[in-house]
């Protein structure tokens, strides 16, 4: 079973919107799950919440992830992703704004498999999302996940 | 023994005395001294001399009768009788004069009875005298009664010791008067030799009856004129009053030890020990006087010496304690220097803390403004982006340019906060000094900025120095290089000929880098905004850019402990130097 759903945990409603638009442009049409802060997320991925929602049948195949999120940040996200049988072969491409280096080290230390630099230039922005869409979701071939 | 018998009596008168005895109560007598010798002797008997000592055989009894006498002498009470073995009597009395025993008084020889005639006849005959003479001299020989004998003896005992005695009171008197006259000579001697000054003065005016040479010599006057003068004339140091007190104090006590002064005849005064003696019966003082001046002297130089000791131990003492206090200054002078040390470290250690407590936040700020500054600008971006796609209908070409201006000013707000954040990261990030490549380093990013930069595959004239190396941060050095060859593309973009070089030389005696472009230049007046964040030289219609890359040049070169500077010429290129070590 191969699912196609892009997560992307990110609190700004712009980005968000963005990069559903740049997604689409690519026309990389697969269900986009929206978390806005990294509590959501981790309800979202393994517990399932009554204010969010029940817990996702499926896993994504990939997550875009911010790393300045409101409650949880991304890192700790990133961390407890990693942490999880489930979830630790899922592919975690940190999209954000930060270029900073210690960012960078630490996403990568905790298992990132990729960083992306949100570029201020839309035209760029787009092109971006739409080739890290192609790459994770159509080139790379994904790990399994861990046998319970 | 100290006399003799003879010292004591006048032996020749008691001779005579002994002799006219004799003629009256016919008494034969000797004195006989302790060696034996005969001092006087009267009627001495024929019978002993001329018969009984002259026989050998006899006169071994009659030396026998001496011996028992002599050694019966002891015993004698007034006398000791002896009867020879011829008949005769002999009595002999010790003379002790004075408990000493000088001599022995013999009597004899007589009979104590009437002699019997036959025992001398026979007598005669067995020595061998004649009859007839010898029978004579015993007739000679006197008789007497024991109370004859006893009074005899107490007589001439007595006489004896009449005489003796007054002779040897006599003798004694002779002597003591020689010992007197010998000591009195003596003393007389050691006074007047002496070396202290001796006189003697009266109890009256203390007048001077006697001085010593030493005197004479001490006072600096004769003798002569001495005895004419009295204590007060030469006192130095009391008044008469005082003088005439001590007299009177000195008679009370009968002697006196004190020191005084005197004047001696020149008028010196000298320091005088004096001794002096009182004797009541002469009414005389004896004074003894020793000229102390020089001990004196002596003891004052020792006190002086004493004084001068004090004051150097009370200095030595004063210089120990300023020693002292000196170490005990350095000693607090130290603790304050550790005290002050600590309050370093600790304000070391505070500032410390602050300035990584100020890094932090201006950490989480650069943070902020990466992340929170860029993300609107996204939108903007983003939704104009999307308004020009979507409803690119309705909009006229003015509108259209409109918006694409909004996402120019967007992007290059994008492009500002990026260089800020690197110009706030350069001055944080930690250097890792090592040796670089600078020539290596342009060549890359030559061939990069080339294709970036230029956009177009214009002909630059491009010459590197080769085998550039220097000490410092690799990626900081790229920087530094990326911003100087990337302006000097830039300015260099409106020129057909355009030559960029990149090289060093020795200047001042260091080593100096150097850009050099043949670009547009710029006025030098203006060279020392040059290195400011956000100055610009130019519009940003000819030449794009924030303005931030020679600041952070600037920043990264001083981090290195160099210098960079510009020369320029407007229309002829700029020459950028630098140098990444402190100038020794």
């Amino acid at each position: 079973m191969k699912s196609k759903n892009i997560m992307i945990i990110e609190d700004n409603p712009s980005d968000i919107e963005l990069t559903r638009r740049a997604l689409e442009k690519s026309h990389i049409v697969n269900k986009l799950i929206v978390a806005e802060d990294g509590q959501d997320a981790l309800e979202c991925l393994f517990s399932g919440n009554p204010l969010t929602g029940p817990k996702m049948n499926e896993l994504p195949a990939l997550i875009l992830l911010d790393l300045k999120l409101p409650k949880v940040d991304g890192l700790q996200v990133l961390r407890r992703i990693r942490a999880d049988e489930r979830t630790s072969r899922l592919p975690v491409v940190i999209l954000t704004t930060s270029s900073e280096e210690q960012d960078i080290a630490q996403s990568y230390d905790l298992g990132a498999n990729s960083y992306i630099r949100k570029p201020v230039d839309f035209n760029q922005f787009v092109e971006a999302v739409q080739q890290l869409g192609l790459y994770w979701l159509v080139m790379n071939e994904l790990a399994p996940p861990k046998k319970r | 023994m100290k006399y003799t018998l003879q010292d004591l009596i006048d032996m020749e008168q008691f001779q005579n005395l002994q002799d006219r005895l004799n003629e009256i109560y016919s008494f034969p007598s000797a004195i006989i001294d302790n060696d034996g010798n005969i001092l006087t002797a009267t009627a001495w008997q024929d019978i002993c001399t001329q018969f009984h000592r002259k026989n050998k055989d006899c006169e071994r009894d009659c030396l026998h009768s001496d011996q028992y006498i002599l050694s019966h002498l002891h015993e004698a009470n007034p006398a000791v009788s002896y009867r020879c073995p011829r008949g005769l009597v002999d009595n002999a009395t010790p003379i002790i004069i004075d408990g000493i025993h000088y001599g022995n008084f013999f009597t004899g020889q007589f009979f104590l009875e009437k002699p019997d005639l036959e025992f001398f006849r026979a007598q005669a005959m067995q020595f061998g005298f004649d009859e007839e003479t010898y029978l004579k001299a015993v007739k000679k020989v006197p008789i007497w009664t024991q109370e004859q004998l006893n009074s005899y003896l107490f007589f001439i005992k007595g006489l004896i010791a009449v005489i003796s005695e007054s002779g040897l009171k006599k003798l004694k008197e002779i002597e003591a008067r020689k010992q007197t006259e010998e000591s009195e000579e003596l003393a007389d001697t050691i006074l007047r030799q002496m070396h202290d000054g001796f006189w003697i003065t009266n109890a009256r005016g203390g007048q001077i009856i006697d001085a010593n040479e030493a005197m004479c010599r001490m006072l600096g006057y004769t003798r002569d004129e001495l005895l004419k003068m009295s204590v007060a004339d030469v006192e130095a140091n009391d008044s008469p009053g005082m003088v005439a007190q001590r007299i009177k104090q000195i008679i009370q006590a009968g002697s006196a030890n004190f020191e005084s002064r005197f004047r001696r005849k020149d008028g010196a005064i000298f320091d005088a020990e004096v001794s002096v003696t009182y004797l009541p019966k002469r009414k005389l003082f004896f004074g003894f006087h020793r000229d102390i001046s020089e001990r004196k002297r002596q003891e004052m130089q020792v006190h002086a010496s004493q004084i001068e000791l004090q004051q150097l131990l009370a200095e030595a003492d004063q210089s120990r304690l300023t020693l002292l206090s000196v170490v005990e200054d350095e000693k607090m002078a130290e603790e304050e220097i550790r005290q002050l040390n600590e309050k370093l470290e600790q304000r070391v250690m505070e500032r410390t803390a602050q300035l990584e407590t100020a890094n932090k936040e201006l950490e989480a700020f650069s943070y902020s403004v990466s992340h929170d500054l860029r993300a609107p600008l996204r939108g903007i971006d983003g939704w104009s982006q999307a308004l020009l796609e979507d409803y690119h209908d309705q909009l006229d070409e003015q509108g259209q340019k409109y918006i694409e201006r909004v996402r120019s000013e967007t992007q290059r707000m994008g492009h500002l906060i990026d260089d800020l954040l690197q110009l706030s990261r350069l001055t944080r990030a930690e250097m890792v000094k090592e040796q670089v490549d600078l020539s290596a380093l342009a060549h890359t990013i030559i061939n990069r900025l080339k294709m970036t930069v230029t956009g177009t595959l214009r002909k630059v004239d491009i010459n590197i120095q080769a085998g550039l190396t220097a000490e410092g941060d690799p990626r900081l050095l790229e920087v530094v290089l990326v911003n100087l060859l990337g302006n000097a593309l830039k300015f260099t973009g409106k020129r057909a000929d355009a030559r960029i070089e990149f090289g060093s030389v020795e200047l001042q005696g260091q080593r100096t880098f150097f850009v050099r472009d043949n670009g547009a230049g710029f006025d030098m007046a203006y060279s020392q905004k040059l290195f400011g964040a956000f100055q610009r030289m130019h519009k940003t219609a000819e030449f794009p850019g924030t303005g931030v890359g020679l600041a952070i040049v600037q920043r990264i070169i001083h981090r290195h402990g160099g210098r960079v500077w510009v020369e320029a010429e407007v229309g002829r290129g700029a020459t950028f130097y630098f140098t990444l070590e402190e100038k020794i």
